[in-house]
């Protein structure tokens, strides 16, 4: 089989010339998946000249029809020869599948973005949501006990009466903390959906969906957690096929869209990888050793990205992250990320989806990543700038933010 | 009335289907089969051939799948042959075909698809093997 790509008014053209069977069924899926990798969401698959379709082949076009439809972009099939004209009038899907390329609609119905900016090789769509008062954003609990391994019952909290736009810390899922005290650990919660890596050894992370106020049994030892709506919704994606954009430069990006030198943030991202950490042992866990960080100890209670991971995943991340003033004090749990800001995110990562274009929402573009075993993990986001020694930072391909102005960080 | 017949054995990689199609490609060619009965002949057989190799073994060992043809007359007989777990081809559940694609699930097309293309088809256990036999009417035969 061969197969041959064209780009035409923004809808890329495969031709496909051979055996569309059992064997290379797998080859033509790859070159989708590669074209949706790339950021196309309309495709034309020219079959005139397949010779031969299975149902195997059937069942690639059929899960890039559903897939393309579900981020409003489309797929279909155009000249069939009388072999596939045959299979699908057989399975009755010929109306469906084979039918002009529909050039115009799904461009028609995106709302245009208020302004864009382009910075480094990425361009960023800024598209202003109706929210007319800040984030406010809050720490709960602390992280104080974490070096020592003194986290109590009396440090774990609850956040079943609070429907944050998002939350992240060290927590769990279970009814007390004598539950989850050997599971604590990195959580992010978004949206009501929330996930959590527990660090038992098992190494697989967990969720729970919620609409509204988070499920009564998430708990967590210390959190930043921000209410409110966002000012913005910013989709960015890079400008060269192949490229990718650093996390600090997107978030230098939202700060400047926003206008603001504090935002709470979400991200949606398709990721070329994540770089990060995540606690291989509960904090609640007493220690042996008097301070959770030291060496040698600490490499059995925190997991590095020593090298980049979650390589084309899609990324959920959310956190704070501000451009201090000289001299100024900023919250606890803000740690450098970039040349001039401070943040903490935590990402989960999923098995890779394309993301729709466009203006999305927010609620059901969250609750759409969580679906059964997709998620992957759930680390800490770092920026690790000691050149070639460092990890680096994530680098993500394009995506969505949601982003709205703190008026202040409080305790 | 003289019996052709064609006899393949091909191992159970996913590649094989290629080679199993050109045989019977040269078999309908040489017998005067219609271009249309020869593709449906091998639309069945990679439905069926593929299922063996897909869901038929639990070991990474090779096997051998038998395949054969025998066109009496207007008649075409395929069988084949695997020793690969019970697998009854009848007992498949048929597809909704009437469910919006949407809700449709992204496979289990290919049993169906082999229904559709053959007149007969009848499985039968012997000796650890599945044996299907098929049997498809030659339309562009008829009369010869």
């Amino acid at each position: 089989m061969e197969i041959t790509r064209s780009v035409n008014d923004g809808i890329v053209e495969l031709v496909v010339v051979g055996r569309l069977d059992g064997y290379w069924a797998d080859h033509l899926d790859a070159a989708l998946t590669d074209a949706i990798r790339e950021g196309h969401h309309r495709l034309r698959l020219d079959c005139s000249q397949v010779s031969f379709l299975s149902s195997a082949g059937i069942g690639v076009l059929v899960k890039f029809h559903k897939e393309l439809a579900r981020i409003n972009g489309s797929f279909s099939v155009v000249n069939p020869s009388k072999p596939v004209s045959t299979a699908l009038r057989i399975t009755r899907l010929i109306d469906v599948l084979v039918g002009p390329a529909r050039a115009d609609d799904a461009v028609a119905a995106l709302e245009r973005p208020a302004r864009r900016i382009e910075r480094d090789g990425a361009g960023f769509d800024v598209y202003d949501l109706a929210a007319r008062t800040p984030l406010t954003c809050r720490t709960v609990g602390s992280a104080a006990p974490l070096s020592t391994g003194a986290f109590a019952d009396e440090h774990c909290v609850t956040l079943e009466s609070l429907s944050p736009a998002f939350a992240i810390g060290v927590g769990a899922f279970g009814d007390s903390f004598a539950d989850c005290r050997t599971r604590f650990g990195e959580l992010l919660s978004v949206a009501g959906a929330t996930a959590y890596q527990p660090a038992d050894g098992t190494n697989v992370p967990d969720y729970l969906l919620g609409t509204g106020a988070l499920a009564s049994d998430v708990r967590v030892l210390y959190c930043l957690a921000c209410d409110g709506p966002f000012s913005h919704l910013i989709r960015f994606e890079t400008l060269q096929p192949g490229a990718t954009i650093g996390l600090a430069r997107l978030l230098a990006a939202c700060l400047e869209a926003a206008n603001a030198r504090s935002v709470g943030i979400v991200v949606v991202a398709e990721a070329a990888w994540l770089v990060g950490a995540s606690l291989r042992r509960s904090p609640a866990e007493r220690l042996e050793d008097a301070d959770f960080f030291a060496h040698p100890g600490i490499r059995t209670r925190l997991t590095f990205t020593a090298e980049p991971a979650f390589a084309r995943t899609v990324a959920l991340a959310a956190g704070v992250v501000t451009r201090p003033a000289a001299g100024e004090n900023t919250a606890a749990q803000l740690r450098p990320i970039g040349a001039d800001c401070l943040g903490h995110l935590h990402a989960a990562a999923f098995r890779f989806r394309p993301i729709r274009k466009g203006p999305i929402d927010f609620a059901q573009t969250v609750s759409g990543l969580f679906e059964a075993d997709q998620l992957l993990g759930v680390l800490h986001l770092l920026h690790d700038e000691r050149g070639a020694a460092g990890a680096g930072e994530s680098e993500l391909v394009r995506g969505a933010c949601w982003v709205g102005p703190i008026a202040e960080l409080t305790s | 009335m003289q019996v052709r017949h064609l006899s393949v054995v091909v191992v159970n990689q996913r590649s094989e289907i290629g080679r199993l199609s050109e045989a019977v490609d040269r078999f309908g060619e040489e017998h005067h089969l219609s271009a249309d009965d020869i593709a449906a002949v091998n639309l069945a057989l990679d439905e069926i051939v593929i299922n063996i190799i897909a869901h038929g073994y639990d070991d990474e060992r090779e096997h051998q799948i038998h395949v054969s043809l025998a066109l009496e007359g207007e008649i075409l007989t395929i069988q084949v042959e695997d020793d690969g777990k019970p697998f009854d081809p009848l007992e498949a559940p048929p597809p909704n075909l009437d469910l919006p694609i949407e809700d449709r699930p992204i496979g289990g097309l290919g049993i169906y698809i082999v229904r559709s293309t053959v007149n007969e088809i009848e499985h039968r256990r012997e000796g650890g093997r599945n044996i299907l036999t098929m049997q498809k009417t030659m339309a562009g035969r008829a009369g010869q």
